[in-house]
């Protein structure tokens, strides 16, 4: 099937040869066709000055080569042969370019014994058969299996619904807490937990924020450790001077976030600052350093 | 997805949100009240009325019209149909009336057994699945199951070769399509039946225009009449007509930096990762006096201790030794099962197991594996057959949740990332106290050919893979 779909849409183009095409997509087309009806191209190279005859060969060699190594890059594809991945790009070139080709069925004498296969069911004696071929219906896909594996996958609206992968249940991931619904976006809050460019934005804006604490007593600095992002560590020690040894509430310096959440790139780099204190307890007596797993 | 899914997104999520709000509310009216609410919610939700019928971006509103066309022609309970008393809707079917050929499969598809003992035709399986098994397109997770996992589904005590059913594409024999039964006996309510556990339905997502599905679940209906069985069983994230009952999912964290990264977990406003490593922590070591791995000696009295623990539930199976060695016997990589003897008398008081199914995380720079461990089946001999009492529940609950704090640090010595478990059996007198947090998923508990009174999620005692 996919072959008279092929042969149709090429024997069109030849009938149309008048159509004003960029060169551009001519080669390709012409790259598709060789390598769909006469495989890789075992041409000598022609001679530089041989301009078409040379735009020709290197559109087919690089057709071959663009193929194999799409093929190598898809596990799903492996089967699938050089001319029949070919085939399929030539007629969705067609289809794309709207030249006004469309695939008549009764081309092809396969298609018509297909098609009088699915017009029409009649009581089989069967119930339950009667009623699957009811539920089925009337073959309206012209596209065989074959062609619609070896295509790249684009979800179609409205049939992800059939029950195809009815027994799966997806999986599922924690919900979202409900505050986040609520979540303003202000400065701080982007400044805190956002890139670094917003960072940059806030303390522009303001830039008292550097030593400001939120309600937690943490500072911008202890949220950039806590979240590991070391950009924004490196950013607010280097150009803005924050204070390294800051303590929050429960005396925890930025020092203690990298390590209780585990961020040694950053530790590394705290521990490099001039005028950073190892020796800081927090309220339940740890040193930050003790909290490494 | 489809354009318009997406845009659906954000109002799906703000019902889920209102949902919760509402349990709140809930939770300081009267508990006559409270009880009378959650059915009155519980029904609207399956019966699809509004409320939060769709809370949970797996729990999809039901059915394409092609979907409702088929699911008409089947003997299952219908969306609006009000169940006042179990039973089978067709008669049982006399052997000789049964189709004796296969049914007709579109042109240029063929029907195949896939041998699940070859591991040529096993990795095929395989194959299909990880890149097909999956309920929507822009999911960032993606099942990723094993081989040897799918050997330990497909093949447990009285499996038939007949009941693994393959479809290939004629022209080049690729395994495009696959369903799956498993024989079990089953109780609902009071009425045990031998019944077929239908899964791992799964068409190539690219064929599925072709409509395979329905010709599958006709099939194999075909083959279990063929073996005497009229029932069956099954589970799925889509509502179809018509659940027995809704379950939620519901995750420990054990890695919650991980889950964080890779977009399983969130963490909220004002939350550190610092702190929430610190909330998530667990014990290095369990605590659970006599607690090992389950040996075959111990075969006989887990049968005995889980059928018992069952018996509290209004559907559960019903499982045999050959059954308790299959499923429960640790197998690495795939499932792990434990028991707890008490040291004096050598008895068996207690017993829990879990299963890995890992998924893919797609487009992530740093992880790329998500290690799931799934609550498995359980048993405790605590308040066992005491009448019931606040004081019975209790310590059932406080024994429950010591040997889950078990499980959990035992997962997380296997290197699991997070522990699963729906709110079926008594899930949920522990999952709270142990951390578990809701998820955005819910499977459905189906019944094919037979009509059951709807059950409330803590009276299932069933768990399928």
């Amino acid at each position: 099937m996919l072959a008279d779909r092929f042969k149709s849409a090429s024997a069109f183009m030849a009938a149309n040869r008048k159509l004003n095409l960029p060169s551009s997509t001519k080669l390709a087309l012409y790259a598709d066709f060789k390598l769909a009806t006469e495989g890789p191209c075992t041409q000598p190279r022609p001679s530089l000055i041989e301009f078409e005859k040379s735009a020709k060969w290197k559109a087919w060699k690089e057709a071959e080569a663009a193929f194999l190594k799409e093929q190598g890059q898809d596990p799903e594809n492996t089967q699938d042969t050089l001319s029949t991945r070919a085939m399929i790009s030539y007629i969705q070139r067609v289809e794309d370019g709207q030249w006004g080709w469309t695939f008549d069925p009764s081309e092809s004498l396969t298609l018509e014994l297909s098609s009088t296969h699915n017009t029409a069911f009649s009581s089989t004696g069967d119930q339950d058969l009667d009623e699957l071929n009811e539920y089925l219906g009337v073959d309206k896909d012209e596209i065989s299996a074959e062609e619609l594996l070896a295509r790249p996958y684009v979800p179609i609206q409205g049939q992800e619904m059939e029950s195809a992968s009815m027994t799966a249940s997806g999986i599922s991931t924690m919900a979202r807490p409900e505050e986040d619904d609520l979540e303003e976006e202000d400065v701080l809050a982007s400044a805190k937990k956002g890139s670094i460019e917003s960072l940059r934005e806030a303390i522009a804006a303001d830039p008292s924020l550097v030593s400001a604490t939120d309600d937690m007593g943490m500072t911008l600095l202890h949220w950039a450790c806590d979240r590991g992002q070391l950009d924004k560590v490196k950013a607010l020690v280097e150009e803005y001077h924050a204070d390294v040894n800051a303590q929050d509430l429960e005396g925890m310096t930025p020092l203690h976030y990298v390590y209780m959440a585990g961020w040694p790139e950053v530790g590394t780099y705290i521990k490099s600052v001039p005028g950073v204190d190892l020796g800081i307890a927090d309220h339940s007596g740890m040193l930050a350093e003790e909290y490494e797993d | 997805m489809s354009g318009s899914d997406k845009r659906n997104a954000a109002p799906i999520d703000n019902k889920a949100l209102t949902a919760q709000r509402f349990e709140q509310e809930l939770a300081n009216a009267p508990a006559d009240v409270q009880d009378k609410l959650r059915l009155l919610l519980q029904q609207m939700a399956l019966a699809g009325v509004g409320g939060d019928a769709d809370a949970g971006s797996s729990s999809k509103v039901p059915k394409s019209m092609e979907d409702h066309k088929f699911w008409k022609t089947q003997p299952v309970v219908k969306h609006d149909e009000v169940v006042e008393e179990d039973g089978p809707i067709e008669a049982d079917v006399p052997l000789e009336k049964v189709r004796a050929t296969p049914y007709p499969l579109p042109k240029e598809f063929e029907w195949t057994l896939v041998d699940v003992e070859d591991d040529k035709e096993i990795k095929e399986l395989y194959e299909l699945l990880t890149l097909n098994y999956v309920e929507d397109d822009d999911a960032m997770f993606r099942f990723d199951y094993s081989a040897e996992f799918l050997k330990w589904a497909l093949l447990p005590p009285g499996w038939k070769r007949a009941w693994h059913i393959g479809v290939r594409v004629a022209s080049n024999k690729k395994l495009v399509a696959f369903i799956s039964g498993i024989p079990q006996d089953v109780r609902v309510h009071d009425n045990v039946k031998r019944m077929v556990e239908i899964n791992f339905l799964c068409v190539h997502k690219k064929l599925r225009s072709k409509r395979l599905a329905p010709v599958l679940i006709k099939e194999v209906t075909r083959r279990t009449h063929l073996e005497g069985i009229f029932q069956a069983v099954y589970t799925a994230g889509v509502v179809l007509p018509k659940p027995v009952t809704r379950c939620r999912y519901f995750h420990r964290s054990l890695n919650p930096k991980k889950l964080v990264e890779i977009g399983f977990s969130h963490l909220g406003r004002n939350m550190t990762m610092a702190r929430l490593i610190k909330l998530y922590k667990l014990k290095a070591e369990t605590s659970t006096p006599g607690l090992r791995l389950i040996e075959e000696r111990d075969v006989a009295q887990v049968k005995q201790l889980l059928n018992r623990y069952l018996s509290g539930f209004e559907f559960a199976p019903n499982f045999e030794e050959e059954d308790v060695r299959h499923w429960f016997i640790s197998r690495p990589g795939v499932v792990w099962g434990y028991v707890v003897e008490n040291e004096e008398t050598k008895e068996i008081t207690d017993f829990f197991s879990f299963y890995s199914l890992p998924s893919t995380v797609i487009n992530n720079p740093t992880h790329s594996t998500l290690n799931a461990a799934y609550s498995f089946y359980y048993a405790t001999t605590t308040s066992l057959g005491a009448e019931p009492s606040a004081e019975a529940t209790q310590q059932k609950k406080e024994r429950l949740s010591a040997l889950m704090t078990d499980a959990l640090i035992l997962a997380r010595q296997n290197d699991f990332d997070v522990y699963n478990a729906l709110d079926l059996m008594d899930n949920a007198l522990y999952t709270e106290d142990l951390k578990f947090g809701p998820g955005d998923g819910y499977l459905h508990f189906y019944l094919y050919n037979w009509r059951c009174r709807a059950i409330e999620t803590d009276k299932i005692g069933l768990v399928m893979l």
